[in-house]
């Protein structure tokens, strides 16, 4: 089976990754928290003190949400995405809310 | 009095939300070049490594966007350029770790041939410029 315009293995990379859910976003977050983590270690290597060097290190990085948000937009599959995340949480609702007679 | 070093961390501190010392931007295309080539050399890295493996390669002259890294590296897997895995870091940290794949040398390959391709036509250009500059300086200098 092949998306028009993708080639087989990017159409079943881009599929696993609707599966991956709320697992992508965590470890996109604990991703960006080692490399601000590596960056602060650097800072303080040079000479800055331990807040300094965070706040300098989180500077550089940039905002983590919108990178995740950012990375999350590459996959180019929002709308497929968000109708997955409401299926999810629709068969969740109808689980927890049987039909009341 | 600050230190060399307390100075520049005094820099750090002041600069305002995404401001650094003014470097060139690399343009968008050259980053992904730069990432193959960085696990070319020294195979599977972390993102904090690739991003500091390619300020050294440009003598800190190209500013990379720390954070643009990663939408970049999404895209690459996404592409299946590079496959990714968890891994513990050399100062014992969960770390993503990504590693090139056969179809990443390829694309670094295609890629190093454009770029060539580039910079000889931008030669070629530059050197047509200067001859035509200098035959025109001395047709006035005959003329004259």
């Amino acid at each position: 089976m092949q998306w028009p315009g993708l080639k087989p293995g990017e159409f079943w990379r881009r599929i696993g990754f609707l599966f991956r859910g709320a697992r992508f976003d965590a470890e996109m977050d604990e991703e960006l928290r080692f490399h601000a983590a590596m960056k602060a270690d650097a800072y303080r290597a040079e000479g800055a003190d331990a807040q300094g060097a965070h706040y300098a290190a989180m500077r550089r990085l940039g905002n983590p949400v919108e990178l995740r948000e950012r990375s999350r937009d590459m996959w180019g599959c929002g709308w497929l995405a968000a109708f997955a995340q409401d299926t999810r949480y629709a068969f969740r609702v109808l689980r927890g809310s049987p039909v009341q007679h | 009095m600050l230190d060399h070093r307390g100075a520049r961390m005094a820099h750090y501190s002041s600069l305002p939300m995404g401001k650094e010392p003014a470097r060139t931007e690399i343009p968008p295309g050259t980053l992904y070049m730069l990432i193959l080539r960085s696990l070319a050399r020294l195979g599977p890295m972390h993102g904090y490594g690739i991003a500091q493996h390619i300020q050294q390669l440009s003598a800190d002259v190209l500013r990379v966007e720390e954070g643009s890294l990663y939408p970049a590296l999404q895209r690459m897997l996404i592409k299946g350029w590079v496959t990714a895995g968890w891994a513990q870091s050399e100062n014992n940290r969960r770390a993503r770790y990504y590693r090139l794949t056969p179809a990443g040398k390829k694309q670094l390959s295609l890629e190093m041939t454009e770029f060539d391709r580039v910079i000889r036509a931008n030669r070629q250009r530059d050197s047509a410029c200067v001859r035509g500059t200098t035959s025109d300086a001395m047709a006035g200098a005959e003329a004259g």
